[in-house]
């Protein structure tokens, strides 16, 4: 049979997307043309594996932390803004003492939490390692890296990324407000973003040798779910 | 761009996405939504949860790898926050979300002017396997990763009407191109899969 229905017409059949009279059309054709029929069918097949897909696919790990960092930190930066167009030369010596007051209040538990990131990750890589190496702590290449570790390492570096993205931005952010801290605030938040850049440092190191160690990736991530807290409590109480 | 807001005529047709606390009901969901409209951030918190596995879909399948989903499914949920307001109660609120978040991908798409998409991208088959448990789930991780290798326009498209129920109108004006066009593209998307799958 040669008047075969053009190709469009044959998906907007399946689509039931044509008229009455188109779709009689078709079904006429299909009636008397094997060849046809098989591509209808093969075609209604696909769509409906199509249309089963799963409608849920959650990410690798929460993304709240980060979703949080950067809403609050557009805050800030509209906040900012306002503050510019209103403030004068004349400021409020008092509101400022307040706010430097809220500032340092605010921080207290992202402060105390820095401390602790840095003892954990420390004690519990110092673990991990002397176990793994016998009772020497190694930093060194572990060898050739098979398909999955390759895998693993490739998706630490995308949460790596995302991560550095959100607290550069908050780091950002601070430099920008530092005139609006206590000097006091700004060395403790300083200090405090030393120590976890310092156990993000080691934890890190540690999972580049072995990318598949979730247990590694925990630390990493815990380390930077702490830098974002104290990095969000810093430019807040600065607003 | 299509505006997130809900007081637009609604064309889509096809699109069946569920409400968000399906066991709760709509008041419930209605008092969630305004919560977090007031700026209640453990109710948009509560968004979040109910919601990221249907945000988080339409963008791995729409882009090119895990971490550009991520960070579009970010995108997508800060711009929700910030655009709240806008939000009128007139549909679900999941449709609203789900509307923002094909707009974010899309802009992104037109912003980076990038070409996406082949299957040696994505990374690690696996990010298909945590959906919705399925009767042949290897033949869905095939059709999902043959998905991942189609030309990003034609992918757009066969996503957005075969999987997520866009009509064609809607997904013409979501692109900015004729229907026509997408009838095109879809067709093309298919035939590509086709050939893929061997079918």
């Amino acid at each position: 049979m040669n008047d075969h229905p053009r190709e469009d017409r044959v998906q907007d059949y399946v689509d039931d997307l044509l008229c009455p009279e188109e779709r009689a059309e078709v079904e006429q054709h299909l009636a008397a043309c094997a060849q046809c029929l098989s591509e209808v069918a093969a075609l209604r097949d696909l769509v409906a594996d199509l249309h089963n897909l799963p409608a849920e696919i959650q990410p690798d790990s929460d993304l709240l932390s980060v979703i949080h960092a950067r809403i609050d930190a557009h805050a800030t930066h509209a906040t900012d803004a306002t503050h510019a167009t209103h403030t004068t030369d004349t400021t409020d010596t008092t509101t400022a003492a307040r706010l430097r007051d809220r500032s340092l209040y605010s921080l207290r538990y992202p402060l105390a939490a820095a401390a602790v990131v840095l003892i954990a990750v420390s004690t519990a890589l110092t673990v991990m390692l002397v176990q793994r190496n016998g009772g020497s702590v190694r930093l060194g290449n572990n060898g050739s890296r098979n398909g999955s570790t390759v895998l693993a390492s490739r998706q630490t570096s995308a949460v790596d990324q995302r991560y550095s993205e959100a607290t550069a931005e908050l780091e950002n952010l601070l430099q920008s407000q530092r005139s609006q801290l206590a000097p006091e605030t700004i060395r403790l938040v300083e200090e405090n973003l030393r120590v976890i850049d310092q156990a993000l440092a080691e934890a890190r190191a540690a999972l580049r040798e072995d990318p598949s160690d979730p247990a590694l990736s925990d630390f990493v991530r815990s380390a930077y779910e702490k830098k974002i807290d104290l990095l969000r409590h810093a430019t807040r109480g600065a607003t | 761009m299509v505006p997130e807001t809900t007081h637009s005529p609604a064309p889509v047709t096809r699109l069946t996405i569920p409400r968000l606390m399906a066991s709760t009901g709509p008041a419930v969901e209605a008092d969630v939504v305004r919560r977090a409209q007031a700026g209640d951030r453990e109710a948009f918190d509560e968004l979040y949860r109910c919601t990221i596995g249907r945000v988080y879909a339409v963008c791995l399948r729409m882009s090119d790898d895990t971490q550009t989903a991520e960070r579009l499914a970010q995108d997508a949920f800060v711009r929700a926050w910030l655009r709240l307001d806008s939000f009128r109660g007139d549909s679900a609120f999941t449709s609203w979300l789900h509307r923002l978040t094909v707009n974010v991908v899309l802009e992104d798409r037109r912003s980076s002017g990038r070409r996406l998409s082949r299957v040696e991208n994505v990374e690690d088959p696996g990010v298909f396997e945590r959906g919705t448990p399925a009767p042949t789930v290897g033949e869905r991780i095939d059709l999902e990763r043959s998905i991942a290798r189609l030309p990003s326009r034609a992918r757009d498209v066969l996503i957005l009407f075969d999987v997520e129920g866009y009509s064609q109108e809607e997904i013409a004006r979501l692109t900015g191109t004729a229907v026509g066009t997408v009838k095109a593209q879809l067709h093309r998307a298919r035939k590509l899969l086709r050939e893929m799958l061997n079918r």
